[in-house]
């Protein structure tokens, strides 16, 4: 239980919990780099067809 | 068993004229030399704050023994015969760690892969900031050292001199990179102080004299140098903020401002990762420090340093690879404690599991295309393909890691009583009989 409770309840583990949810920066900039980066049409204009055969 | 290691050996108790030899070899100091690490040689006259007290010695303070013994035993498997090829590489004539070989091909990506998963595994993915991590930095460094050649060859070769230094000397990194205190609605350059973000305010025939505070430097207070630059653009008229350097921690006027020492007063069975894994933070107070112009990558060049981030192209790898790691801890540990409880067979712990199951096996496959679709980069280092996706779903991932222990171990996670009980012969018995749970021990149950 110690090994538990030092991975979620400690300082020790709030810590580690928030360091790994900042390491890298804000996660909702790295949201927006991902909106920003996807550059995949596919998905777009398969249903822009689908919707032009609708007719 | 190390070849040549004495088991009376101590490597807490290591000259302290290893710092002055270290130092004037410019070698790490947790080199080690035929598998003993020479962790005493971090009495180096660094300048480390805890609590208003200057610590002169972190190797005997019990904030970082137990890691420092942590660090040191991972120092010492690189000689070990069962680990070294899988830890070291022949590298241009040396041996080095795989942490900063640059990997030329797929091939040498997985085989750092091998060496980052051992590391992760040997400290269970609970040190963000192992070694590993900022050798990978610099790894990224050497090869973004093309793009700072179109602008400044000389600090193009200061970028591969200082890999050449710290892949030959295994140096142990930290990095600091954000502005923390300062007034957000101010531009960089329009803070009433000026130094409240570190700053160039002169230069010397030795190098560029820096002013002002850095964080967050994880394992500051126990690494040889210190990478520094900003995780946020400077705008163009703002050069003097616009620089990027290393420097070794016992630099002259570099204050080292230890936030909590969670492991000072802890008891080893009671915060078992406590006192072995606190890799402590902190700030860095630059008080007109000198930083040789060997050392400088960027200088005054906004534009330039503005892509610097691309660097951490290796280390992310590193961090997905062991968060993976800690996942399985958590798995891990989960599995063993609702077996014992017998809550193992009910369907609400067993979707608990799975979904840490899940998380985990999606990052394993997240991985997987990284290494499958790697790529070679402009300076013809051979690169993971990191999608944005991968590391947002692995914070997500940690995060419900966290609230899914919570949820099968429920109230005894406020633990009360531990192994440490047992050794009183008034109260011993009582925790051995009524903690035990489904455990044949109760040992078993409190460790």
């Amino acid at each position: 239980m110690a090994v538990a409770a030092d991975m979620v309840m400690t300082p020790f583990g709030k810590r580690s919990q928030l360091y790994e949810r900042l390491q890298s920066g804000e996660v909702d900039r790295m949201r927006q780099r991902l909106y920003n980066q996807y550059n995949d049409p596919t998905p777009a204009q398969r249903m822009m067809r689908f919707v032009k055969d609708m007719g | 068993m190390l070849d040549g290691f004495d088991e009376s050996y101590n490597h807490l108790n290591f000259l302290d004229r290893a710092a002055t030899v270290a130092r004037q070899r410019g070698q790490s100091l947790w080199r080690t030399e035929q598998g003993r690490i020479t962790s005493k040689a971090l009495r180096d006259g660094r300048e480390v704050w805890y609590g208003s007290k200057r610590i002169n010695d972190v190797t005997t303070h019990s904030g970082f023994t137990g890691t420092i013994k942590t660090l040191a035993d991972l120092y010492d498997k690189q000689h070990d015969p069962e680990y070294k090829d899988i830890m070291t590489v022949e590298y241009e004539g040396e041996r080095i760690s795989y942490s900063y070989l640059p990997p030329r091909n797929a091939e040498e990506l997985a085989l750092k892969r091998r060496n980052i998963e051992l590391w992760s595994q040997q400290t269970l993915g609970q040190m963000g900031r192992y070694p590993d991590f900022c050798a990978q930095l610099v790894v990224g460094l050497f090869d973004w050292a093309h793009i700072i050649e179109k602008t400044n060859p000389k600090w193009a070769e200061n970028a591969r001199a200082y890999h050449r230094h710290a892949s030959r000397n295994d140096l142990c990194l930290t990095h600091a990179l954000t502005d923390q205190y300062y007034d957000r609605t101010k531009r960089v350059s329009e803070q009433e102080d000026p130094d409240l973000i570190l700053h160039i305010v002169g230069e010397t025939k030795e190098g560029a004299v820096v002013r002002g505070l850095r964080t967050l430097a994880t394992l500051a207070p126990l690494s040889d140098e210190v990478l520094v630059y900003p995780n946020r653009a400077r705008d163009a008229d703002e050069a003097d903020y616009a620089i990027a350097f290393a420097l070794p921690m016992n630099a002259p006027g570099l204050k080292i401002v230890c936030r909590d020492l969670y492991a000072e007063h802890a008891d080893p069975d009671r915060h078992p990762l406590t006192t072995r894994f606190d890799e402590v933070d902190a700030a860095l107070i630059f008080d007109d420090v000198v930083v040789p112009w060997e050392r400088i990558f960027v200088y005054k060049d906004p534009k330039l340093l503005a892509g610097i981030m691309y660097i951490h192209t290796w280390a992310q790898y590193s961090t997905m690879l062991r968060l993976i790691t800690k996942l399985e801890g958590f798995l891990g540990i989960a599995q063993l404690l609702t077996r014992l409880a017998k809550r193992n067979t009910s369907a609400s712990s067993q979707i608990l599991l799975s979904s840490l199951m899940q998380d985990i096996e999606i990052l394993r496959a997240c991985m997987q295309v990284a290494g499958s679709n790697g790529y070679r980069a402009a300076g013809g280092t051979w690169a993971p393909l990191l999608s944005p996706a991968y590391r947002v779903h692995s914070i997500e991932a940690s995060d419900r890691a966290e609230r899914t222990m919570e949820g099968l171990l429920t109230s005894t996670l406020m633990l009360s009583g531990g192994a440490s009980d047992l050794n009183n012969s008034e109260i011993g018995p009582f925790i051995d009989r009524y903690f035990r749970g489904g455990a044949t021990t109760t040992g078993s149950t409190c460790g």
